[in-house]
């Protein structure tokens, strides 16, 4: 049995949805699929994804995988691996996942794949190319595990009702891996559009947590 | 300060499988990805207000020159080609180290990419080229100017958008609309010609584990889409939501 695990992002709402629709492509070659979550809310959302097919999730709640993007959840993703040995870790793919595969994949060189549609197994995935029009079949090599990024909406999440075991994981400690020398995040915006209008009235309509700073910020 | 930018060349029409199911980049008609010219954009503004200069680093086919060549015309003060034949079929682990390798010949304090390439949409080789240079990154960027800290950076997000401060140097991805690149002029262009384009050899670049970890073994024909149905009636809105459902949206 092909150890598949899948890396759930974790957003402000709970897991971010396209977590779901890996955990299903991952039960389909493991019936005891692995989720790693990872920031503010991590062991909380293993219920959910517990009752989509994870088996076991890797939690761990620290902020730091939120204020710093793709490296120290890379970091700590790289020990967990050369821990456990998965075959295949599975990406949604979305800006933020994809900083994670990225980072990860400079650190432990394996075989990266990007946008699959379908997994055949933790070395043969399937994506469109040219606009949809082809479809390529694509073997990976390297060094285990493979790193698949999935398109969203490839698959239907499904829930099976499970409970997901949670092994509490450590956060990065040293200052590297925490990000010291990461780019950090000094504001959490909401949208675009109402950031702007927040902007030009001064405030009125912005209730998010991070108001003073965000002030402070557009004065500066 | 002193940037890197990311040039790739991509086919201009619709491009063309070879026998090896690898796309055909040699005697095509391509271009700088449309995408690389955002951060080109971003690059030369930077050092237009801050000083310093832009090299562009592509590897690829000879053709890639072609990229290059447009970036210098729009202001690039030098160019970077990494091309040899065993390069072809290079997978993102492989471009990001050719990148790395190349990028670190040259004194920069920022490297800046496109957000993914128009014909590959993977997206993490600018990432990983920031692993191995140990380095930090910033992904989907729409403004960056030089802060205290380094450079103030408004990254987007499905809800809009975050600020990060980011210490120099660093690799960021420029989404597509964040700048608006401009033509080369002609004087650009008949000056490009005089500017210096370096070819170091991947002997030179020091390149080591160069071989692709994947391998296209089938490529087949998508099923044709079929020419759509028209829904009207009383039955419309269940017939959309069925619809709907079907495509995953809701």
């Amino acid at each position: 049995m092909a150890g598949a695990w899948v890396f759930a992002e974790i957003t402000r709402d709970g897991p971010h949805p396209a977590a779901f629709e890996l955990l299903a492509h991952a039960r389909s070659f493991d019936d005891d699929p692995t989720a790693i979550a990872l920031g503010q809310g991590a062991t909380e959302a293993a219920a959910e994804l517990g009752a989509h097919g994870a088996a076991t999730v890797y939690a761990c709640d620290d902020p730091v995988f939120a204020e710093h993007p793709g490296r120290p959840a890379a970091h700590v993703l790289a020990g967990l691996i050369e821990a456990e040995a998965p075959d295949v870790v599975l990406f949604a793919q979305t800006y933020d996942s994809r900083d994670v595969a990225g980072r990860l994949q400079g650190s432990i060189g394996s075989a990266l794949m990007g946008n699959a549609t379908s997994i055949a197994d933790p070395r043969h995935a399937r994506a469109e190319i040219f606009g949809g029009t082809k479809i390529v079949d694509v073997e990976l090599a390297g060094p285990a595990p493979t790193l698949i990024l999935l398109r969203p909406k490839s698959i239907a999440a499904e829930p099976t009702g499970g409970t997901a075991g949670v092994v509490p994981l450590e956060a990065p400690r040293t200052s590297g891996a925490r990000g010291s020398s990461s780019a950090t995040r000094s504001r959490r915006a909401g949208p675009g559009s109402r950031m702007r209008r927040w902007c030009w009235r001064g405030g009125a309509d912005w209730v998010g947590p991070t108001r003073s700073r965000c002030s402070t910020s557009l004065r500066a | 300060m002193n940037v890197v930018v990311c040039a790739k060349l991509v086919p201009t029409g619709t491009p063309t499988l070879g026998p090896d199911h690898l796309v055909v980049r040699s005697g095509t008609d391509a271009a700088l990805d449309p995408g690389d010219e955002y951060g080109l954009e971003l690059a030369l503004q930077l050092t237009e207000q801050h000083g310093g200069d832009v090299t562009v680093v592509s590897m690829g086919p000879d053709e890639a020159g072609q990229a290059i060549q447009r970036a210098l015309a729009m202001g690039a003060s030098r160019g970077v080609l990494v091309s040899d034949p065993s390069l072809r079929g290079a997978d993102a682990l492989v471009t990001a180290r050719v990148l790395a390798a190349a990028i670190g010949m040259y004194p920069f304090d920022l490297v800046v990419a496109g957000v993914e390439s128009t014909d590959g949409y993977t997206g993490t080789v600018p990432v990983t080229v920031a692993e191995i240079l140990g380095i930090a990154s910033v992904t989907a960027v729409r403004r960056l100017e030089p802060s205290d800290a380094g450079a103030r950076i408004e990254r987007m997000t499905e809800r809009g958008y975050d600020v990060y401060e980011c210490p120099l140097p660093a690799v960021v991805t420029v989404t597509a609309g964040s700048v608006e690149p401009r033509f080369p002029s002609l004087k650009g262009i008949m000056q490009a010609k005089q500017k210096p384009v370096d070819r170091p050899s991947l002997q030179d670049l020091g390149s080591r584990d160069l071989t692709a970890t994947q391998t296209v073994t089938a490529v087949t024909d998508a099923p044709t889409k079929s020419g759509g149905e028209v829904v009207q009636g009383d039955e419309a809105v269940g017939r959309i939501v069925e619809l709907l459902a079907e495509a995953k949206v809701i």
